[in-house]
């Protein structure tokens, strides 16, 4: 090596991690779960009411086979991918609009962050007045949880674009088509993505808790139900069953985030 | 003069005013000239000036408050699809590869993906950039970059090739480097070229003819013709005739800063 050599000195290398990083995190799950058992059997969990995980097991195939549980499922599941698609829609386009006439934007900006700070879910009861029990008032309220940041990111996203590729646009005279296929959406994908991933996660959290408050049916109803009829078990196997949902639904955004970026392979 | 030909781009006393916080501000003023067709042409001039501002409107980007800029007799209102521009900025499109970056252009002309693409890995080969096809932006160098950028605007043979400082954001070695490598790629297209630098020896080293502008209210100072032989290789740009030159350009810009400072000594006594 050169006396000369101005590059900036290696860090040391670590030696190589023997366990695959999956294989350590499935051992981190289990440990948990054999603690919680431990907890349990131990008698130290007793005043909480929670049940081992080895009986949540064992009544997981009864839930997961009865008919009940799926319609829940498929209701709390329907009325998030609906509040979730307005909100995409609307926060998109919403989004696109204020970034294209910053005076607008400029003037509603306090308001669309504040909105992000309000719980939406304190209309909830407002809109059951309003449209009656059922998924009407649960997907509104979602709507409006999930819209602000889906809209909020997309006016950044739009907004940020670089001067020069907005010139670049311009001199290779794209129409406004080809600028936005070509040019625009691309460069805005990377907050764009979060942000949709983001209004997800606001959707469901917000379908949810509504369920939970007042519905006649969905997951979060039934956990509040087996709640109220002390039914531990029950719950909590309903409760892993929403958490195991709720991580799938955001492995696929990140794998259609892996696919659609190509940039990061 | 003789008159303008074909491929002739004109600048007809062009003129810009800016309308900033209610006060205007005349950025170019009565500038003229021609760009004859496959000449390489230099704006130099400090920063501020009015420099880039002056090649927008050149590229139809942006009209300016009076005169005009024409091309073969037709006036430019507007982007053409025969001029490209290289910008100082990095301008490649991260998520592309090399290979689409360059097709880019074409692309938006509508060109089919087959021709398309060998035109643009034939382009790559002039720049010095095969092998690269598959890379992504930002997996190279600044100075690659920017040849990335050449090779988007040349694949579309334009009849003008407009750079706005094109090597500002290179290092000083890239810059040499790159400035070299693009006039072996302009001898090889002799496309007419408009180029925008506030370096004296890169505009020198480079061009025909050196455009200088004074500062604000811009306009064209002095064009001086640099006769050296082409190609400009290592003996001639060593050569005491690139000095006088380099000397002679200085001599322009020391007289018009020391009159610029002459007028704000006057108006602060
Ligand atoms: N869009 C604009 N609005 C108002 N003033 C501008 C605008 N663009 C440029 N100017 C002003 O015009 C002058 C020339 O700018 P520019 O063409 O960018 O100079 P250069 O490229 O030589 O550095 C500068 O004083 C700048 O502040
Ligand atoms: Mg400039």
């Amino acid at each position: 090596m050169s006396v000369l050599n101005l590059d900036r000195p290696r860090p040391p290398a670590r030696p190589a991690l023997r366990v695959p990083a999956w294989a350590a995190r499935a051992a981190l799950a289990a440990a948990l779960l054999a603690a919680w058992q431990l907890a349990v059997a131990s008698g130290a969990a007793a005043s909480a009411g929670v049940p081992a995980p080895l009986e949540c097991l064992r009544r997981l195939p009864e839930v997961l086979g009865g008919a009940r549980f799926w319609s829940d499922a498929a209701r709390s599941l329907l009325t998030t991918a609906e509040a979730f698609a307005a909100a995409a829609l609307a926060g998109l386009a919403g989004g696109a609009v204020l970034a294209r006439f910053p005076l607008v934007a400029k003037i509603l900006e306090p308001y669309l962050v504040g909105a992000y700070a309000v719980p939406v879910v304190v209309f909830y009861p407002t809109f059951l007045v309003v449209f009656g029990l059922g998924t009407v008032p649960i997907v509104l309220t979602a709507f409006l949880m999930a819209v602000v940041p889906v809209l909020l990111t997309t006016m950044v996203a739009l907004g940020e674009l670089r001067p020069a590729h907005r010139k670049l646009a311009r001199s290779l005279c794209c129409t406004r088509g080809q600028a936005a296929r070509l040019i625009l959406l691309p460069s805005a994908l990377p907050l764009l993505l979060p942000g949709l991933k983001l209004g997800f996660v606001y959707a469901m959290a917000a379908t949810v808790g509504a369920e939970f408050i007042v519905a006649d049916a969905g997951l979060g109803f039934r956990i509040g139900e087996l709640y109220r009829n002390f039914e531990a078990v029950d719950m909590y196997v309903h409760i892993i069953v929403m958490i195991a949902f709720a991580v799938g639904c955001n492995s696929l955004f990140n794998l259609v985030e892996r696919i659609v970026r190509r940039d990061l392979t | 003069m003789s008159a303008p030909g074909a491929g002739d781009v004109v600048m007809d006393a062009v003129t810009m005013t800016y309308h900033s916080q209610g006060r205007p501000t005349v950025a170019i003023q009565n500038a003229s000239g021609t760009i004859g067709r496959g000449r390489f042409v230099s704006i130099l001039g400090p920063s501020g000036c009015g420099k880039s501002t002056l090649l927008d409107i050149v590229a139809g980007l942006t009209a300016p408050t009076s005169g005009q800029v024409r091309i073969g007799g037709e006036r430019v209102t507007a982007p053409r699809r025969d001029f490209a521009m290289v910008f100082q900025d990095d301008s490649t499109l991260h998520w592309r590869t090399v290979l689409d970056n360059v097709a880019l252009g074409l692309e938006v002309a509508g060109v089919p993906k087959a021709e398309r693409r060998a035109r643009a890995y034939d382009m790559l080969g002039l720049v010095g950039l095969r092998g690269f096809e598959n890379h992504r932006p930002r997996q190279l160098s600044g100075g690659m970059r920017q040849r990335v950028a050449i090779a988007r605007a040349l694949v579309m043979e334009p009849a003008m090739l407009l750079m706005d400082e094109p090597f500002g954001a290179l290092d000083q070695q890239t810059r040499t480097l790159v400035g070299i490598e693009l006039l072996r790629i302009w001898e090889e297209t002799r496309t007419s070229v408009l180029f925008v630098t506030h370096d004296i020896r890169e505009a020198v080293t480079l061009s025909d003819e050196v455009w200088v502008m004074s500062r604000r209210p811009s306009t064209i100072l002095d064009v001086v013709r640099i006769d050296l032989p082409r190609p400009r290789d290592a003996e001639v740009l060593r050569g005491p005739e690139f000095e006088t030159y380099v000397n002679g350009l200085w001599d322009v810009i020391q007289a018009e800063v020391a009159s610029a400072m002459r007028e704000q000594e006057r108006a602060a006594s």
